[in-house]
């Protein structure tokens, strides 16, 4: 009895293993939150989705954002390219600012600059929106 | 259990015994393609001549004197002037020696055939590039059961420049898509036991920031071309004819294997919440 559940087991974590293979990106982060960095802890601007797609050999992301405050927010934000070693891949972008009316809900997307971009983070900063980090 | 084993084991030596890899050549792409030239011809001849002569004698005497003179001029000028242009065409055929590696190694892949060395077609008479029965009368399939005739539908190159959504950047894109038909014939009977056309495509795409020069990996293109080319045809040639399976596919096998290969096009979506 004891042998049948070591060995479902050990079936179990082969699956989730191999699952977490094969999903590529999605495998190693379980949420949005998992890509995002923040300097310091938005209070009014929160990502709610990204997607990623790869286009031509090109990893395509889309963030949505919300300003959850009655209030426009300045947000500024750039991608981080990784390759499949976790290194940074292309050049250091510069910040981009955007403007994010009350209650509105923003798309940000990305093409990496390479082939060679198997993930990425991005860095989110909102300098008049941020709360200690937590 | 021992009888049940040995009963086994005898009917898959009687199966194996039963079942032969037919000995299939695979030509090379043959193609037939119009073209047409663009001729300009420009031929100028001009000649011109010109002869003077003058003579001159005088005599003078006690009693008399006479004074006599000529002179002639004699010119002459010939041109000629003639331009023609406009454009001929002519149907050239010929065989394309590429691309069909893959196919002949896809083919020993799955070991259900045996691949044959075709002789390749050098006549300078092309007319007779498609008589497949006269090549197989000529004997240019040694050893073969089958021939597996390829021409090309259609090839096409493609670079592209697109602007990237969202970013004020572009990528290039040099693509290669090639279409072939394919006939499987039985060298004694000619008898067709399977036919199709399959596609390769192949691409590279490099990222455009602005003043960067991209050099196309070409190679690469070639390369995924005759790998999808191959894949394509063994994959359509084996649905069709499989002696080692008897009766064909059901037509239920065939549309999910449609199915398959068209959703694995689609694009892979990730969400992340």
């Amino acid at each position: 009895m004891k042998r049948t559940t070591n060995f479902r087991r050990l079936l179990g974590c082969l699956v989730v293993t191999a699952a977490a293979l094969v999903g590529g990106v999605d495998a190693q982060a379980a949420s949005a939150a998992d890509k995002v960095e923040q300097l310091g802890q938005m209070r009014s601007l929160e990502v709610q989705s990204i997607r990623i797609v790869r286009r031509n050999d090109f990893l395509n992301v889309q963030a949505d954002l919300l300003n959850t405050d009655r209030q426009t927010q300045q947000l500024f934000y750039r991608f981080k390219w990784l390759d499949n070693a976790g290194f940074t891949v292309g050049a250091e972008e510069g910040w981009k600012p955007v403007i994010v009316y009350g209650n509105q809900k923003k798309l940000i997307e990305a093409v990496a600059p390479v082939q060679a971009a198997t993930d990425f983070r991005i860095e989110l900063h909102s300098p008049d929106n941020n709360g200690r980090p937590q | 259990m021992k009888l049940i084993i040995a009963g086994l084991l005898t009917s898959l030596c009687l199966t194996g015994a039963a079942f032969a890899a037919p000995k299939i050549a695979v030509t090379d792409l043959s193609y037939e393609e119009r073209v047409q030239e663009y001729f300009h011809v420009v031929a100028a001849h001009s000649k011109s001549s010109l002869k003077a002569s003058a003579s001159h004698s005088a005599r003078d005497s006690d009693f008399s004197s006479s004074e006599r003179g000529r002179s002639s001029l004699n010119a002459k000028s010939e041109s000629s002037y003639y331009e023609a242009e406009g454009t001929y065409s002519y149907i050239e055929r010929g065989e394309l020696r590429k691309f069909t590696a893959d196919v002949k190694g896809e083919m020993l892949k799955s070991g259900i055939y045996r691949v044959t060395t075709a002789k390749p077609y050098t006549a300078k008479n092309m007319e007779k590039l498609y008589d497949v029965i006269a090549r197989i009368k000529q004997g240019m399939y040694p050893g073969a059961d089958y021939v597996l005739f390829g021409s090309v539908s259609s090839i096409q190159w493609r670079d592209e420049i697109n602007p990237i959504q969202g970013a004020n950047k572009y990528s290039q894109t040099l693509s290669l898509e090639l279409v072939a038909d394919f006939n499987l014939i039985n060298t004694k009977t000619y008898e067709v036991k399977a036919a199709f056309s399959a596609m390769g495509e192949g691409q590279d795409a490099k990222f455009l920031t602005g003043n960067n020069r991209v050099v196309m990996n070409r190679g690469k293109v070639v390369s995924e071309v005759s790998k999808s080319l191959g894949l394509d045809a063994a994959r359509q040639l084996e649905e069709q004819f499989d002696p080692s399976r008897g009766a064909g596919t059901s037509r239920s096998t065939r549309e999910s294997s449609f199915k398959s290969s068209t959703s694995s096009m689609e694009e892979e979506v990730i969400i992340l919440r």
